[in-house]
């Protein structure tokens, strides 16, 4: 309730809270360091009555990373007061400023049973890019994907499952995601299932032989499926005037080990 | 034009009395829309070719729109070709002097130039979201809303002959309505807002918004025909008020049907850029057409003193507008969270992963079910 009176003082008080908006969206584009008088200014921010400005400042520790305020971020991400985009924001971007695991992963473990949708889905992107893989952390999210009816959440725990690429148990429940339900979700067990087979090359074939089954020219497919960007990648080539590369080659031009599937620049 | 040669030339014995013909509003009105069509589709293929010749395509967000490269590429500002051929048509086969017709015109037009202003200055800037100012949209529209009430209300300029419909709004299950004066004002400028707002936000996808929009400016032709002629509108107790001698007595309004001309050219005209609109479409109608569309609708509702009509009938209009206005209103402003999954209502089923010719068509069928509900108001009153 707290959070919407301050909304609702915020939008009571236009002027001040545009011109605050207006300085934390200009400094968010201009400053990218963590200069003298930075972290000042983004405290009063985070002091604003309009979310909006508080979620710029969220954004400018980062973009600056601005070491002395990244408890901040862990704190916000945790602050069930607060604007639930604040602690999506958070999440999102706690793996960006690369805050030390043996911090970040205990909070983003409790940030997977948040209340806010997209929380749990940038909580569990947020994981697999800050923590080793570890079976414990991959029953953690098959846990959490247990209780999950969301499905972007679902979604961005499948992502998760699919980097982290510890076990058989994941795979599974990435294989079952893939074969029914709606694209969003099967799109992106797929997409995690074909990540996992190229991290773990024991599951490679099983990952291609599921994929392949898969009508990739399915409705909701069509628009969303790996398949669908390969042919843009190759539509690119062709008009570039270049032969087509190989599949092996194009994997390659595709998949990188470190930032799982490209998307293709068309 | 045609129904002044009938008024100038027509005798009942002479050679030119086939002309008796244009004296029928449904004759006319058939015309109006066979002329719409015809001036769309013969118009349309040369406008798509010099706008692509001048580059000129759909400015995108890649974040929300998932087919945002083909999009990109398609030609916008339809709406030029739409609202001319509306007003040539409007010309040739309404009675121009029954004042119906140029205000809902000229609501159209003015509706039109703000999103003229705005698909240019989205073009300059090479995004869909460096368009007009929300603010100036609403103040524009909010101005928009009050001329049109300022018309409807003012004793002078009003084209609605019963003073008491002018001050009154109709209520679903209320044939007396409620009568507010002046304060119907502030009312019609709000109804604006949001019918202009409303189909805006429906011309997301390929044909969206262009077929509610046929289905209601034909209910809008239906319901003006009705109340513009004294037989239906005193069976179907249009208007109604208490005489000095305390009896109920409907009244009806005189030149509606003309009106019904207007609605079914409109009609016309859209369903000719269907032809091209249609998914995948290879013209898009842009602000240009959507506000200006959204504007003579509203209009039009209006000036037959329907409004809830249009929101019935209108109400994939509404469950777009609605869905926009608590994600961005209630849910990002008051909250701070998203509270649907994707707003307006069809991203929702995009993101999803339905795709888009079978969103469109699931919300062409609620839009014919809305039209058909809208309808049984004439009687259900």
């Amino acid at each position: 309730m707290s959070l919407i009176l301050r909304n609702i003082r915020a939008l009571l008080h236009p002027r001040r809270h545009r011109a605050e908006q207006a300085e934390a969206n200009r400094m968010l584009r201009s400053v990218t360091e963590a200069t003298d008088g930075v972290a000042d200014r983004i405290r009063g921010f985070l002091q604003s009555d309009a979310w909006l400005v508080r979620n710029c400042a969220i954004k400018i520790i980062a973009r600056t990373r601005c070491e002395e305020l990244y408890d901040v971020l862990l704190d916000k991400l945790e602050d069930r007061a607060d604007a639930p985009i604040i602690r999506r924001n958070c999440a999102e971007r706690i793996p960006a400023v690369e805050i030390e695991p043996e911090r970040a992963v205990p909070a983003l473990r409790r940030a997977l049973g948040d209340p806010y949708w997209e929380t749990r889905a940038e909580a569990a992107r947020a994981l697999a890019r800050t923590a080793d893989a570890s079976p414990e952390l991959e029953a953690d999210l098959l846990a959490a994907l247990d209780g999950e009816r969301n499905q972007e959440a679902k979604a961005g725990m499948a992502e998760a499952l699919g980097r982290l690429a510890v076990s058989r148990a994941g795979f599974d429940r990435l294989a079952e995601m893939a074969a029914g339900g709606p694209w969003l979700v099967r799109h992106q067990a797929a997409v995690a299932l074909l990540e996992m087979g190229a991290r773990r090359p024991e599951f490679a074939r099983d990952a291609a032989e599921i994929v392949r089954r898969l009508d990739l020219l399915a409705e909701g497919a069509a628009t969303r499926s790996v398949f669908r960007d390969r042919m843009l990648e190759l539509a690119a080539l062709t008009q570039e005037g270049r032969p087509f590369p190989s599949p092996e080659r194009l994997r390659k031009r595709y998949f990188h080990l470190k930032q799982g599937w490209l998307k293709p620049r068309v | 034009m045609f129904y002044l040669l009938y008024e100038w030339f027509y005798r009942p014995t002479g050679p030119l009395r086939f002309l008796r013909l244009f004296r029928s509003q449904t004759f006319r009105a058939l015309c109006g829309a066979g002329t719409a069509f015809v001036l769309l589709y013969v118009v349309m293929p040369w406008f798509i070719r010099w706008m692509r010749r001048r580059g000129v395509g759909e400015p995108t967000r890649h974040y929300s729109e998932l087919d945002a490269a083909r999009k990109s590429t398609v030609p916008t500002m339809g709406g030029l070709v739409i609202l001319p051929a509306i007003v040539l048509s409007a010309l040739l086969w309404c009675d121009p002097r029954v004042g119906f017709v140029p205000v809902a015109l000229g609501a159209g037009l003015a509706g039109g130039l703000l999103g003229l202003i705005d698909d240019l200055a989205k073009l300059r800037a090479g995004a869909s979201d460096r368009g007009l100012s929300r603010r100036a949209k609403y103040a524009a529209q909010a101005a928009l809303g009050l001329a049109l009430a300022a018309v409807v209300l003012a004793d002078g300029l009003s084209p609605i002959a019963p003073a008491h419909a002018r001050g009154t709004q109709y209520l679903p299950g209320d044939k007396f309505g409620l009568y507010l004066g002046w304060a119907n004002a502030l009312v019609i400028m709000v109804f604006m807002i949001l019918a202009t707002n409303a189909v805006n936000l429906t011309d997301g996808m390929d044909g969206l918004a262009t077929v509610p929009s046929v289905l209601v400016f034909l209910v809008l032709a239906i319901f003006a025909y009705v109340v513009g002629r004294t037989d239906l509108a005193q069976y179907l107790h249009f208007f109604p008020n208490t005489d000095a001698a305390g009896e109920v007595v409907n009244h009806h309004l005189a030149g509606a049907g003309e009106l019904a001309v207007l609605c079914c050219a409109a009609a016309g005209a859209l369903v000719g850029f269907l032809w091209f609109n249609a998914f995948p479409a290879t013209v898009m109608m842009g602000d240009v057409g959507a506000l200006g569309l959204g504007a003579m609708l509203g209009a039009a509702a209006v000036l037959i003193r329907q409004e809830f009509v249009f929101i019935i009938a209108g109400g994939v209009f509404m469950i777009e507008a609605g869905s926009s206005f608590l994600q961005d209103y209630i849910g990002l402003k008051l909250l701070g969270r998203r509270i649907l999954f994707r707003a307006p209502f069809h991203s929702a089923w995009l993101h999803r992963g339905v795709s888009e010719s079978k969103v469109t068509a699931r919300l062409w069928m609620l839009s014919a079910a809305f039209a058909a509900l809208a309808l049984a108001m004439l009687k259900l009153r």
